[in-house]
């Protein structure tokens, strides 16, 4: 949708998954604004989907999920062999998951979207 | 003498010159004469002693020269006798044993006989006689006898007087009397006997003179008084005899019994002493509150007092046959030990035991064994057995409640406690204890048993239901079952039964016990069921904070989440509204407004919950339930737009009695219950129908449906399935809220399984029929 206005910069691709599309709308604009591409899946099943089509720069992972959920998706992530950086995302122990999973990062909620895409950037940049 | 003793040597000689016919015959004469075995001698017509042999002079005692020659009248004790002999003689007599008394030249007087005839010359002329003497000897030995029993009266410490029946004058006084009385014969001779003796006669002195005269003979005890003053008793013999001259005399003989009478009274007294001694000593042994009796040295029993005989309801001779009977099977080697230390020491031993009382009942004794010794061996032991039942029981009870005491302190929950109360009584008080608790639905359940097997054969259900104890007592009042209830603040909670075993029997004091161990088995059984209400309400109280936790996380959760996205959405509009195209910025918009909905909606909710306890009322109203119903599709499609939900009301479904603005929310809670536990492609039926007086309205799905073991929490504030709960957003509170509004309205709800698959929650309305 927006993707034009900041391709002079070098592109990162993030990957949302969340159950609530209100989370995911708000988190795609926040991205978007600051030069992001991003696509958006609704559970664990979905994102992984998403995976097959192409490898984002950076996952955004919510952890109550129907179908399968955040935990479940970090797992399949890391036993398939994909590195990408995951950013847990949860309005409750966010920290605890991360610290269980060992994820990259995590923000508990509610955040300062500008602190999200700071993370998100953060992430890009220690992958590359 | 000397012209005496002359003039017999003359006629010697006178003989010799004239009257022998020849010398040999005359030789012979003479030799026969002087050898003669018999005393003879020749008097001359004057009285001089003329001849005598050897014999004679033997007899005497005299030297021929001191005898020949000398008068023969010196020789006679009676010169009268003598004379009148020799005068007879002389004129022309012989004499032929005629007594007479001589004197010997010791003095002593001698009874003889004589035999004399006289020699007289042609012309008739006495020349001399011949004279044979020999002894008297019946006589003699007459006089003997009378002097031996004349001295036997003197020498006899007997005293002997002799007194005139009228006089009283005392005639005899031997030296036994002297001794007696201290009275010297001179003295007492003559003098009246009453008065000298002061005699007192036990039936006075008339009395005794008639028995005296009228039989003859008196004997019996008096009392004289000695010439120093004291009296003496005296065994008195009174003979009375008259003598030749017709005076009447008694002969008196008496016996110092003095000292015999003192002895006597003094062994009467001994022998009374003795008698009140062993009596005192008996009523002793029968009034102690003690069993006592007596063992001879080698262990037999010879004497059992009544206590005794009457507690074990035995004779003595079944005792001493048959004792160990009555001491109990357990005790029997500790008394024999006892008995056998006792026997091995000679000293008193003692020792506890049981005995059997008549009744049948085994009472504790203590038994005291005592040797009574004589020259250090036991003549006779002494065996005590006091009845210490009583104090052995307090003893025992005071142990047991101690040992109870203990048990029940550490003990916390009920079973522990049920299994310490079995353990403690068991064997001190019972053979067999169980302990039965009534569970809170009213069943029974034996939560403990300690010992005894016949025990489990028992229940306790009829002491439960009467509350009253159980004691099978036979008719001895004894029995081998207690029963007895717990009560605790006046409800019977529990039942303890104890049995008895073997020998072993229940007495009432028994079930005094019982009463008193289930007194206190009552706190320690309340106690632990307050220790197990408190671990229960402690487990409660865990997971009702374990699950306030998991609120508070919900709570921040659900909170978050719509914060989130308004606050990230106003954030987006602010820095890049002009950028945004025109559908991101309504969309935005539309989030911020539906997720500002979301919170009030969850807000409500919780204030809901908060407010509403089961007792509270809500007022009601007509609603048009077609029409609520379709507002409530319509709010739930925008903020779930992608699910289907179909609206199935019956034609016949009007009006609801109901406060509309809850009936939105119980609707929209069972809509997001349905949304959040299927999946999504799976439409959700919110249907209506008329069951009489009511309307049903059910919500259903095609989700994991609901498994029987959920249906009683469903409902609980805070429950989430477990299958779900790691995915499924919510807090857990829209169920419960659903309820707590529907009761409040005085309606229900239920949830059970769909025909299909999925959940069906449905809850009932009544109607509002329209006024006329």
């Amino acid at each position: 949708m927006g993707q034009s206005r900041v391709s002079e910069t070098d592109v990162a691709n993030v990957l949302i998954i969340d159950d609530d599309p209100a989370i995911s709308r708000m988190l795609r604009l926040s991205l978007l604004g600051h030069g992001f591409t991003v696509r958006i899946a609704v559970h664990g099943q979905d994102g992984l989907e998403r995976l097959d089509e192409s490898e984002p720069d950076v996952i955004v992972l919510d952890l109550q999920m129907p179908v399968m959920d955040g935990r479940a998706f970090y797992r399949e992530l890391r036993s398939r062999g994909f590195r990408t950086p995951v950013m847990i995302l949860s309005a409750f122990g966010a920290d605890k998951a991360r610290a269980e999973l060992g994820a990259e990062s995590y923000l508990n909620k509610p955040f300062e979207p500008d602190e999200l895409v700071d993370r998100v950037r953060s992430l890009v940049q220690k992958a590359s | 003498m000397t012209t005496d003793s002359t003039a017999q040597r003359n006629i010697v000689r006178r003989d010799n010159s004239h009257a022998v016919p020849d010398d040999l015959e005359l030789r012979d004469l003479r030799d026969f004469f002087e050898n003669a075995p018999i005393s003879m001698h020749w008097i001359g017509p004057d009285g001089t002693i003329l001849r005598a042999n050897s014999t004679v002079l033997a007899f005497f005692g005299y030297a021929a020269d001191e005898f020949v020659g000398h008068n023969l009248a010196e020789f006679h004790a009676d010169r009268d006798v003598i004379l009148d002999i020799l005068s007879r003689l002389t004129s022309g007599e012989e004499v032929h044993n005629e007594p007479a008394r001589v004197v010997t030249r010791d003095g002593s007087i001698r009874h003889v006989l004589i035999d004399s005839s006289v020699l007289r010359d042609a012309d008739g002329n006495f020349l001399h006689t011949r004279c044979c003497v020999r002894p008297d000897s019946e006589r003699w030995l007459a006089e003997q006898r009378l002097a031996r029993q004349s001295d036997l009266l003197e020498q006899t410490h007997d005293a002997v007087l002799v007194w005139g029946l009228e006089s009283s004058g005392i005639e005899y006084w031997n030296r036994g009397a002297e001794h007696m009385y201290g009275y010297p014969a001179a003295e007492a001779v003559g003098r009246a006997t009453h008065e000298l003796l002061d005699t007192r006669h036990p039936g006075g002195r008339e009395a005794f003179d008639a028995a005296l005269v009228r039989d003859g003979v008196w004997e019996g005890e008096l009392t004289h008084c000695r010439r120093d003053g004291s009296r003496i008793t005296v065994e008195s013999h009174h003979v009375l005899v008259t003598d030749a001259e017709g005076r009447r005399l008694v002969l008196e003989t008496t016996r110092d019994i003095t000292e015999r009478k003192r002895a006597e009274t003094a062994l009467v007294s001994t022998t009374d002493r003795l008698r009140e001694s062993e009596e005192r000593y008996r009523t002793l042994a029968e009034s102690m509150p003690v069993m006592v009796a007596t063992k001879s040295p080698d262990g037999v029993a010879d004497y059992h007092n009544a206590r005794w005989l009457q507690y074990t309801g035995m004779s003595s001779d079944d005792l001493r046959e048959r004792w160990q009977e009555t001491v109990h099977p357990d005790d029997l080697q500790a008394l024999a030990e006892c008995s056998k230390d006792a026997i091995a020491s000679k000293t008193q031993m003692e020792t506890e035991y049981r005995l059997r009382r008549h009744d049948g009942q085994y009472r504790w004794h203590r038994f005291i064994t005592t040797p009574v010794l004589r020259g250090g061996e036991p003549a006779l032991w002494i065996d005590a057995s006091a009845d210490i039942h009583e104090r052995k029981s307090i003893e025992r009870e005071r142990d047991l409640f101690v040992r109870l005491g203990e048990a029940l302190s550490s003990a916390l929950d009920v079973q522990a406690t049920a299994e310490a109360i079995a353990r403690a009584v068991v064997p001190e008080f019972a053979d067999g204890a169980a302990v039965d608790v009534v569970e809170s639905d009213g069943s029974v359940t034996r939560l403990a048993v300690a010992g005894g097997g016949a025990i489990a054969a028992i229940g306790p259900t009829g002491v439960l239901q009467t509350c009253t104890p159980h004691f099978d007592a036979d008719a001895t009042g004894h029995g081998a079952l207690i029963a007895v209830p717990i009560s605790v603040r006046g409800e019977v909670c529990a039942a303890l039964t104890f049995t008895a075993a073997g020998e072993h029997r229940f007495d009432q004091r028994d079930v005094g016990v019982a009463h008193e161990i289930a007194r206190r088995s009552a706190h320690g059984l309340a106690n632990a069921r307050l220790f197990d209400e408190l671990q229960a309400t402690a487990e409660h109280l865990a997971l009702a904070n374990a699950a306030k936790d998991e609120f508070l996380g919900l709570v921040s959760h659900e909170l978050r989440t719509p914060i989130t996205t308004i606050y990230g959405n106003a954030r987006v509009l602010r820095q890049q509204g002009d950028l945004l195209d025109e559908a991101d910025r309504e969309a935005a918009l539309a989030d911020v407004e539906n997720e500002s909905d979301r919170l009030q909606r969850i807000i409500e909710n919780l204030l809901i919950l908060a407010r509403f306890d089961a007792t509270q009322t809500i007022e009601t109203e007509p609603v048009d339930l077609k029409h609520a119903a379709r507002q409530v599709v319509a709010n739930f499609k925008r903020r779930r737009e992608r699910r289907d939900v179909k609206l199935d009301i019956a034609d016949d479904v009007g009006f609801v009695s109901v406060q509309p603005t809850y009936l939105e929310l119980v609707l929209g809670n069972l809509l997001s219950n349905a949304d959040k536990y299927s999946p999504q492609s799976a439409a959700i039926d919110l249907q209506a129908r008329r069951e009489g007086s009511e309307v049903h309205i059910t919500v259903l799905d095609r989700g994991d449906g609901i498994m029987p073991d959920e249906l009683e929490q469903l409902f609980s504030p805070f429950y989430r399935a477990n299958r779900t709960s790691d995915h499924a957003p919510g807090m857990g509170i829209g169920l419960a809220v659903c309820k707590r509004i529907l009761e409040a309205q005085g309606c229900r709800i239920w949830a059970k399984a769909r025909d299909g698959g999925g959940a069906e929650f449905g809850f009932a309305l009544p109607v509002e029929e329209p006024a006329e």
